[in-house]
């Protein structure tokens, strides 16, 4: 897998010893990709976060914070971004701690300029498939939230499965009004069948377990 | 007892009784001496008084009454008999007791000591040097066939492995000598005939179950009366104090090894990754600007760029190994005149644990003038130590009798040469090879030693080389120039 000159994508690179950022940002620009260079995490951080397919090239030896570290800390702060590390010795803890934490790929300098590109296309590409899965499920999100309280009450019955006649039951109205509810709901969500509905109700999270269409356990 | 009561009386009824002109009372002193058989000093005494009482009465019963003069004089010659008799019989007895009692405490004292105490009879090896025999292997190999241990204590007989006193008296035990026994009873032997009363050694014995006592022996010089000459030889078991001084040896040989190993493996580390920078960036600059060229409009700037990268980071490397170099060049030490006999000495006292544990035995021959060379006296010692262990190591495979190390200073012309032989395995292959580094023939070595060595020795301007024997092992020959040559160090 190559990176396709003039892909919208970014690759950052975050390496204290200018020589090695220098020569990594010739070598992504001589192939046409967009890169950003930081001499420090701190650098990083305080840059706008990518809005197009990333990924973050880290030394694990930095001044002031291990590049490991580092790679834990954006995980906790929920910064998603593949990480590909690259160290001076590839000692097998460090090898191993990184990947448990999710690197992409561990390269050991010096590397091979084929070596750094495939491993770059792999984390631009799942970059990529991670950004489209997040706007698919922010879209849902926004539509559920233009839903009523009382709609909204609806769908998680309509998604645990239960008839309009149980959920007109449990809402203390007439089987009428649920039918209304349900029919703007179906519309709003953008829903085209039952499945479908079913499926972005398990994205949103609003499906209550404890509630069974046969044998309640309310 | 009874003899003596009957004896008394008889002897009184013949004085009494017989017509007898006669010192017949002089007889009484033999009943005294029967007495005194008795070895009890009262009894003397009171036999003395008896037998003087005796005297007295009988000349009372045979002259009552009529004073003479010759019988009279009879009787005190009798009476003085009887008074020296008793007195002498119970000096002796006095004396006697006193002996014994002193007997009896070296007794209780011989057989109680915590350490060996065995008497030996040497009377041959004393016979030979009164022959004019001078003390030597042979001479003193054939004593101690002919000795046998006439007396021992309970730790004497435990310190050979025996379970009871018994069973190591009578016993000859020339079987349980090491080579380093016999020289050192020979030692002994030329002392005592120069003289000395107490010779003193560090020995090893053998024990009857096929292990090894490390002893302190202890020999008095018999005293010259009398054709018997039993030796008194005490002996300290301080095994378990060689054995704990070699454990401690080989731990702290262990620990300056890894720290050693560490410290270089630290130093190789940092300076492995002050060069892989400016290396990787060299690559990834040379790999960045082949593609800059490849590409369909090739960038000039981009290129030229990466040259200049490629050439900073090309100094940037050549910058940290001159830092390197510098580095070493500063822990070049001090340079002073050494006197390489000392120096030879000195390493071979601190290696005298080791080399005994390893049973090598060193042989120094060098001549009386040696004239000094200058350098770092610790880096000579490191040189020195490395040749001494390598030696060591590779005689580990010889019989332990057969491991011998040879260190021959010579002068030729300016120049001291050193040689170092074992008589180990020899070197197989090329001897060269031997100074590479990271070469190495052990499977735990890092193959710097010899490398190190010779890195030292042509810094002081001089020369390391190896070369194996004739009749087995190797040699290698150190060649320094002395001093007062010129001060040359070579970077």
């Amino acid at each position: 897998m190559t990176i396709a000159e003039g892909q919208d994508c970014c690759v950052c690179v975050v390496d204290d010893d200018v020589e090695i950022l220098g020569s990594i940002g010739s070598l992504f620009r001589s192939v046409g990709v967009q890169v950003a260079l930081f001499d420090s995490t701190d650098a990083f951080l305080r840059a706008a976060p990518p809005t197009m397919p990333s990924c973050l090239v880290l030394d694990v030896r930095l001044r002031g914070e291990n590049g490991l570290d580092f790679q834990e800390r954006l995980a906790r702060d929920g910064i998603h971004i593949p990480v590909i590390l690259i160290t001076g010795h590839g000692d097998i803890p460090m090898t191993v701690r990184g990947m448990r934490a999710g690197a992409i790929d561990f390269l050991v300098k010096p590397f091979s300029d084929e070596q750094v590109l495939a491993s770059v296309a792999v984390a631009i590409e799942a970059d990529r498939t991670r950004r489209a899965a997040d706007e698919r499920a922010a879209i849902v999100a926004s539509k559920f939230d233009s839903l009523t309280p009382r709609e909204q009450e609806v769908m998680a019955f309509v998604v645990t499965g239960l008839m309009n006649k149980q959920i007109a039951a449990r809402m203390n109205l007439s089987v009428i009004t649920v039918k209304i509810h349900r029919g703007n709901m179906m519309r709003k969500m953008d829903a085209q069948s039952f499945a479908d509905l079913v499926r972005m109700g398990e994205q949103l999270g609003v499906r209550d377990a404890s509630i069974r269409r046969y044998g309640d356990q309310a | 007892m009874l003899a003596a009561m009957s004896l008394a009386l008889c002897i009184f009824a013949f004085d009494a009784l017989s017509p007898l002109q006669g010192a017949v009372a002089v007889l009484y002193t033999t009943v005294v001496l029967i007495a005194a058989r008795s070895h009890l000093g009262l009894l003397i005494l009171a036999s003395g008084v008896v037998c003087a009482l005796l005297a007295v009465l009988g000349y009372f019963v045979s002259h009552w009454g009529v004073a003479q003069q010759a019988p009279a004089v009879r009787l005190t010659v009798s009476l003085i008999a009887i008074g020296i008799t008793t007195v002498l019989s119970y000096r002796n007895q006095v004396v006697a007791e006193q002996g014994s009692r002193s007997d009896a405490r070296y007794r209780s004292i011989f057989d109680a000591a915590a350490f060996a105490i065995w008497e030996s009879d040497w009377s041959a090896a004393f016979v030979l040097l009164e022959d004019g025999g001078e003390p030597n292997e042979e001479l003193l190999t054939q004593a101690l066939e002919a000795a046998f241990v006439s007396d021992a204590n309970l730790a004497a007989a435990k310190l050979f492995g025996f379970a009871y006193e018994d069973e190591l008296i009578g016993r000859n035990i020339y079987d349980l000598y090491t080579p380093s026994a016999v020289a050192a009873a020979v030692r002994i032997l030329a002392a005592f005939k120069r003289g000395g009363h107490i010779g003193e050694e560090e020995v090893r014995f053998k024990t009857i179950t096929n292990g090894s006592v490390d002893v302190v022996l202890r020999v008095s010089r018999p005293s010259d009366s009398g054709s018997c000459k039993k030796v008194i030889i005490m002996a300290l078991d301080v095994t378990e104090r060689n054995h704990a001084r070699a454990r401690l040896e080989k731990s702290q040989t262990e620990l300056l090894h890894v720290s050693r190993v560490t410290t270089l493996g630290q130093l190789a580390a940092s300076i492995a990754h002050e060069v892989n920078q400016p290396l990787s960036a060299i690559i990834t600059y040379v790999r960045s600007g082949m593609r800059w060229l490849a590409r369909e409009a090739p960038e000039a700037a981009e290129v030229s760029d990466c040259l200049n990268h490629i050439e900073k980071n090309s100094l940037r490397a050549i910058e940290v190994i001159d830092r390197v170099l510098s580095l070493a060049r500063k822990n070049d030490g001090v340079q002073e005149g050494i006197d390489l006999g000392a120096l030879i000495d000195d390493t071979l006292k601190l290696m005298d644990a080791s080399l005994k544990a390893s049973h090598v035995s060193v042989h120094v021959t060098a001549p009386l003038e040696l004239p000094a060379v200058t350098g770092d006296r610790i880096q000579f010692q490191q040189v020195l130590m490395n040749l001494i262990l390598n030696a060591t190591q590779a005689m580990s495979e010889a019989l332990e009798g057969q491991r011998s190390l040879c260190l021959d200073i010579e002068i030729e012309g300016d120049d001291l040469v050193m040689e170092v032989s074992d008589c180990g395995t020899g070197i197989a292959g090329d001897l060269e090879e031997l100074f590479n580094p990271f070469f190495t023939t052990k499977p735990d070595g890092i193959g710097m030693g010899l490398s190190i060595c010779r890195a030292i020795v042509e810094r002081h301007g001089g020369h390391l080389s190896a070369k194996n024997n004739n009749r087995g092992g190797a040699t290698f020959v150190l060649r320094l120039p002395a001093s007062p040559a010129e001060h040359r160090v070579f970077a």
